[in-house]
C-alpha cells in the first residue's frame, strides 16, 4: 500500500524535488525506475562545482588528452569538463533559470565555458549567471590573481541587450572582461558582483549614472587599463561593496538614497557621499595607520552628509 | 483565501485525498509558518522533527494534501524536506524511502550505473 501511496505523486512533484538536489543526486535518481529515468534531464538549475569530481579517484582514469604539465590538478580539470560536458549532452530541458559554474578553470577551457554560457543564455529563461573560476587551487587562485592572462575571457558577443535582458543576477570572479565589453547588457541586473576581474575604464564609465534596477553592487580587486573615477547614482542600489580596487580613484556616491550598507576597503580619501538617507552600516577595513587617518579624514569631510 | 478548497473538502465526503489525520497536521501549518517564516534556524529544527517524526509514507501524504490545498509554501517545504533525506544517500536507501522497486531489465540497470558511476561514488552509510 505504501508503494500506491509514492505511485499517487504526480511527476510535476517529483520533479520539483530531484530539481532541488544538487547535479550529484539528482543524476542519481535516474536509476531508481524507469518513471524516474528522466526527471533530472529537465531541471533548470544547473550548479557545476567540485562535487562532481570530488570522490572520484584519479588513478585509473584514462585521459586521451596528453596533459602538458604535470599538475595533478590539471587532471581534475579535465575531468571536470568532460563531466560537465556529458551531463550537458544528456540534459534536455527546456529552459535554464540558473547557470553556475565553480571550478578553477583557465583559458585553455574557453570553447567550453562559452558553449556552456552561450546554451544556458539561449534558451532566453537564464536569471542567473554565476561564473566562479577561483576555486581555491594554484595557479589560479587569489595569490596568483596577477596571472589574468591565463584567465578566460568572458564573452562579450553575449553582453548585449538582446541576449542578456533576461539575466537578473550576475557573479564574475577570475575572468576577463575584455576586449569590447560594453556595459549595454547589464542594464537589467539586479545584482552584479565582479571579483579579480579585467575591466576597461570605458567599462565602468559605461555604467549609467542613473536609471538602473541594480540593488546590489560589489566591486573586488578589479584590474583596470586606466584609473576610473565612478559615480554611484543608482536609485536603487542597497548594497555597495568596494574592495581593494586600485584603480579607483575617485568614488562619489550621490543620490544613491535607498543605500542600506557600504563596505569600502582601499584608499578611503577617494570616497564622498551625499544625499545617502538610508545609509546605516557603513565599513571601512583598515589595514595601515594611514588608512585609518584617511577614514577619519573622510568622515570629518562628509560626516554631516552621512544620516 | 487559501482555504477554500479546505471547505469543499469536508463539503466532499468521498474525498480520499486527505485522510483526518494529515489534515489535522496541514491545516495549522499555515500558522506556524508564518512564525517561524522569519527565522531559518527554526525552519531547519522543524524539519529536522518532522523527519525524525514522519514516515516517509506520511511525508507523501503531507505532499499530497498540500498539493490538493493548493498551499504552496507548504508544498514547497515538505518537498526540501524530502530532497534533504535523499541527499548523498545509496539508491537502496531512496528505493526503499520511496518503495519503489526497480522496473529495469537487468542489463538495462547496469548500463545506467556504469554511465553514471561517479554519482555513486562518496555516498553516506545507510
Amino acid at each position: 500500500k505504501s508503494e500506491d501511496l509514492f505511485l499517487r505523486l504526480p511527476d510535476d512533484i517529483i520533479e520539483s524535488i530531484v530539481f532541488i538536489l544538487p547535479i550529484k543526486d539528482a543524476v542519481k535518481t535516474s536509476i531508481l525506475s524507469k518513471r524516474w529515468r528522466l526527471f533530472w534531464m529537465k531541471t533548470p538549475v544547473l550548479n557545476f562545482d567540485y562535487n562532481l569530481i570530488e570522490s572520484t579517484q584519479l588513478k585509473g582514469c584514462i585521459f586521451t588528452v596528453q596533459t602538458v604539465d604535470e599538475d595533478p590538478f590539471q587532471q581534475k580539470r579535465l575531468l571536470f569538463v568532460i563531466r560537465v560536458n556529458n551531463l550537458m549532452s544528456l540534459w534536455h530541458g527546456s529552459k535554464v533559470n540558473v547557470l553556475r559554474v565553480h571550478f578553477s578553470l583557465g583559458k585553455e577551457f574557453t570553447p567550453q565555458l562559452d558553449q556552456w554560457i552561450t546554451d544556458a543564455i539561449n534558451m532566453g529563461a537564464l536569471h542567473t549567471l554565476d561564473i566562479n573560476l577561483s576555486f581555491g587551487l594554484h595557479p589560479y587562485c587569489e595569490a596568483y590573481y596577477g596571472n589574468h592572462e591565463k584567465y578566460y575571457d568572458f564573452p562579450s558577443r553575449l553582453l548585449t541587450k538582446e541576449k542578456f535582458s533576461t539575466v537578473r543576477h550576475l557573479t564574475l570572479k577570475c575572468c576577463n572582461l575584455t576586449p569590447s565589453c560594453s556595459f549595454d547588457g547589464l542594464v537589467s541586473l539586479k545584482s552584479l558582483a565582479l571579483d579579480i576581474v579585467t575591466l576597461t575604464r570605458s567599462f565602468l564609465k559605461d555604467m549609467p549614472s542613473h536609471g538602473l534596477e541594480l540593488e546590489q553592487l560589489s566591486l573586488k580587486k578589479l584590474r583596470m587599463d586606466r584609473d576610473c573615477k565612478l559615480n554611484i547614482d543608482l536609485s536603487k542600489l542597497k548594497y555597495l561593496a568596494i574592495v581593494d580596487c586600485e584603480r579607483l580613484r575617485g568614488i562619489n556616491i550621490n543620490g544613491a538614497v535607498e543605500l542600506n550598507e557600504f563596505f569600502f576597503a582601499g584608499k578611503h580619501e577617494y570616497c564622498s557621499f551625499k544625499n545617502v538617507p538610508k545609509l546605516v552600516n557603513v565599513s571601512f577595513n583598515c589595514n595601515t595607520d594611514d588608512d585609518y587617518e584617511g577614514v577619519l579624514n573622510v568622515l570629518t569631510k562628509f560626516g554631516h552628509h552621512l544620516p | 483565501m487559501k482555504f477554500c478548497t479546505v471547505k469543499q473538502y469536508f463539503d466532499d465526503e468521498n474525498n480520499n485525498n486527505v485522510t483526518n489525520g494529515i489534515a489535522t497536521t496541514v491545516i495549522p501549518l499555515p500558522n506556524k509558518h508564518l512564525k517561524i517564516k522569519a527565522n531559518n534556524k527554526e525552519m531547519e529544527q522543524y524539519e529536522q522533527e518532522l523527519l525524525r517524526n514522519v514516515m516517509p509514507q506520511e511525508l507523501t501524504k503531507l505532499i499530497l494534501a498540500a498539493n490538493y490545498l493548493n498551499f504552496k509554501e507548504a508544498l514547497d517545504f515538505f518537498c526540501r524536506t524530502v530532497a534533504n533525506a535523499i541527499q548523498n544517500k545509496s539508491v537502496d536507501y531512496v528505493r526503499k524511502f520511496f518503495g519503489l522497486e526497480s522496473d529495469f531489465e537487468p542489463g538495462e540497470e547496469e548500463k545506467l550505473c556504469k554511465e553514471f558511476a561517479w554519482s555513486f561514488e562518496g555516498v553516506d552509510e545507510d
